[in-house]
C-alpha cells in the first residue's frame, strides 16, 4: 500500500470522528416548536433561549455564524420580510406602509421619526435599503420648507456653509447618508469640494488611500473631481 | 455571511460534506428596490465566498469575501471574519470584522461576549461595536471624510419562571463628539390561568444625538385550535432635532389568522395611525398565504 493511501486512511477515523461529533443536529423536526419548548433542551447545555428581548440587533450573529441553522425553521422568505419588506410570511405584529412590510424597528410615525434611526448608526438602514430607496422620496420634499440643522439656519444653504463651515463639515461627516439621500449624485458638494473648479477644498479624509478604488472601479468616481 | 449580504436573482452553492468545513459561494443579478421600483439592472452583480468551520466543540469561524459589480467595475469588495467561541457551556464570546478592502480601512467591528449565570435563568451580554461608513465606488461619496461611530450595550435576560421574561438593555453611542443614551426594558408573559395567551410589552427611551424618543409597545395574541386573534399599541413621544418641538404618534392595530391547512393560512389586520400629519390613518391588509 503506497504512502498516500495509508496517510489518508489515518486520517479516515479523524474525519469520521469530526463529522459526526461536530455535525449540527437537523432541526427541522422541531421547527413547530415554541420558544419556550425550545429551551427545554438547551437549558442544561448553557444555551439561552434563542430569540431573547433584543433579537432584533442580536440576530446578526448567528445569522453570521457558519452554523447557522435559520432555514431548518424559517423559509427565506420570513427574511426578506424584514429585510425586503417582502409581505410573503409577515407576522401580524408587522406593519405594512404602501408595498412593503415593515420590521417592528419601524415604529408609529416612522416617516417622521426615521431621521433618528437613520442618523443613529449610519450603516444600519442599508442592511435593508439602497441608496435610491432613501432619495426616491426625499428627491419629493418641499426644500424650502426643511428645518433641520444645517440648512435653514440664514435661510439659504450657501449663506449657512459660509458662516458655519465647521457645522457643515461635521454634520456631514457624521451622516454622509443622509445628505447623499437629498443629493444622490453630490452635484451640489462639487460646487466647493472638485478639484477642477470652485473653491477647491479638498474632502478626502487625512489618511485618505484611493489607489483602489481607482484601478477597480476604472477611476469612475475619481474623474467627476479630477483630470486624468 | 460576514463580508456582507444581499439579494439576488442567481445562484448559490453550499458544500457541506467536507467534515467540520463548509464552503459557500453565491453569484448573480443585485437585486435592488427602490421606493416603488424594482431598480436591479443587468450591469449590476453580487459574488461571494465563504469558508466556514468548526474545528472543536462549541467553535465557529468563518472567512467570507464579497464583491459589487457595476457595469464591469468592482465598486465594493469586503473581507469579513467571524468568529464565535462557547466556553465551558457558561460562557460565549464572538467576534465580528468587516474590512473594507477598497478603501482599505475596517468598515465594522463588533465584539461580544454573553454570560449564562444559573443557566436557564440570566443571561448577561456585554458589546462593543465601531462602525466607519463607506459608501460604493460609483458615487463620488466614496471619497468624502467620514467619521467613525461607536457604541457599547449591555443587555439582561431573566426567565423569572415559564411563564414571565424580563429583558433589558443599555446603549451608548458616540459620533465622535455627540453622544447618545438608550435603554429598553420589556417583557414577555403568558398567564398560567389562560392558556395560549401571550402578552409582550416594552419601554424604550433615548436621548442625545440627533434627537430624543420616548415610547412604549404593547401587544397580546390569543390562539384557539387553528384561529390566532392578536392586538396592539405603539405610542411614541419624539423630538427628531434639536431645531424641532416634541412630536407624539400612535398606531393602534387588531388583527388574526385562520389556518385551513398546514400550509395555508388566511390573515387579517387592521391597523390607524395617529401622527402630527394625520388625525387617523387608517389602513388594512388581508392575505392568504400558500407554503408548497
Amino acid at each position: 500500500m503506497n504512502h498516500p493511501l495509508r496517510f489518508l486512511l489515518l486520517l479516515l477515523p479523524a474525519v469520521i470522528l469530526a463529522t459526526t461529533s461536530f455535525a449540527r443536529e437537523d432541526h427541522r423536526a422541531f421547527s413547530d416548536l415554541q420558544f419556550e419548548e425550545c429551551a427545554e433542551c438547551h437549558i442544561g447545555e448553557g444555551v439561552p433561549p434563542n430569540h431573547g428581548g433584543g433579537w432584533l440587533k442580536e440576530h446578526r450573529i448567528p445569522a453570521a455564524s457558519p452554523s447557522r441553522n435559520c432555514l431548518e425553521c424559517h423559509g427565506m422568505s420570513w427574511c426578506q420580510d424584514c429585510h425586503k419588506g417582502g409581505g410573503i410570511q409577515a407576522s401580524l405584529s408587522r406593519s405594512q406602509w404602501k408595498r412593503d412590510i415593515e420590521p417592528e424597528s419601524h415604529r408609529s410615525d416612522w416617516i417622521s421619526i426615521h431621521p433618528i434611526q437613520a442618523q443613529s448608526n449610519p450603516q444600519r438602514c442599508q442592511r435593508c435599503h439602497e441608496a435610491k430607496f432613501c432619495s426616491d422620496c426625499h428627491g419629493r420634499l418641499n426644500v424650502s420648507s426643511l428645518t433641520i440643522r444645517g440648512h435653514a439656519q440664514s435661510g439659504s444653504t450657501q449663506a449657512y456653509i459660509t458662516a458655519f463651515p465647521d457645522q457643515h463639515a461635521a454634520e456631514a461627516r457624521r451622516n454622509l447618508a443622509s445628505c447623499q439621500s437629498c443629493h444622490p449624485e453630490g452635484n451640489v458638494c462639487l460646487t466647493c469640494h472638485s478639484a477642477k473648479l470652485g473653491l477647491r477644498i479638498n474632502p478626502h479624509p487625512r489618511d485618505f488611500k484611493g489607489s483602489r478604488i481607482q484601478s477597480r472601479s476604472n477611476n469612475r468616481s475619481c474623474r467627476v473631481c479630477h483630470d486624468f | 455571511m460576514g463580508a456582507g449580504a444581499g439579494t439576488i436573482d442567481g445562484i448559490r452553492v453550499d458544500v457541506r460534506n467536507l467534515g467540520p468545513v463548509v464552503i459557500s459561494t453565491f453569484g448573480g443579478y443585485d437585486v435592488r428596490f427602490a421606493e416603488t421600483t424594482d431598480d436591479t439592472s443587468s450591469g449590476n452583480y453580487l459574488v461571494g465566498a465563504s469558508a466556514g468551520a468548526s474545528f472543536f466543540p462549541g467553535n465557529n469561524l468563518e472567512v467570507s469575501y464579497l464583491w459589487k459589480i457595476d457595469d464591469g467595475d468592482i465598486i465594493r469588495e469586503m473581507l469579513g471574519v467571524h468568529a464565535d467561541q462557547r466556553i465551558l457551556g457558561k460562557a460565549k464570546g464572538y467576534v465580528d470584522w468587516r474590512y473594507d478592502v477598497l478603501h482599505e480601512a475596517n468598515s465594522e467591528f463588533l465584539t461580544g461576549a454573553t454570560l449564562f449565570l444559573f443557566p436557564g435563568l440570566i443571561t448577561i451580554t456585554g458589546e462593543y461595536f465601531t462602525s466607519y461608513p463607506t459608501f460604493d465606488a460609483d458615487t463620488i461619496y466614496t471619497a468624502f471624510a467620514v467619521t467613525e461611530y461607536w457604541e457599547a450595550l449591555g443587555r439582561v435576560d431573566y426567565i423569572v419562571s415559564d411563564q414571565v421574561t424580563l429583558y433589558g438593555s443599555y446603549t451608548h453611542s458616540d459620533y465622535e463628539g455627540p453622544t447618545a443614551d438608550t435603554g429598553t426594558i420589556g417583557i414577555k408573559a403568558s398567564p398560567k390561568r389562560i392558556a395560549n395567551l401571550k402578552g409582550y410589552a416594552s419601554v424604550d427611551l433615548r436621548s442625545g444625538y440627533p434627537g430624543d424618543l420616548t415610547g412604549f409597545r404593547i401587544s397580546a395574541n390569543y390562539t384557539y385550535k387553528k384561529t390566532l386573534v392578536a392586538a396592539g399599541l405603539t405610542h411614541d413621544v419624539f423630538q427628531r432635532d434639536s431645531m424641532t418641538d416634541d412630536f407624539t404618534a400612535k398606531k393602534y392595530w387588531a388583527g388574526g389568522s385562520y389556518e385551513f391547512r398546514k400550509n395555508m393560512t388566511a390573515k387579517l389586520r387592521v391597523e390607524n395611525t395617529v401622527t402630527r400629519q394625520f388625525e387617523d390613518e387608517f389602513q388594512g391588509r388581508a392575505s392568504v398565504d400558500i407554503r408548497f
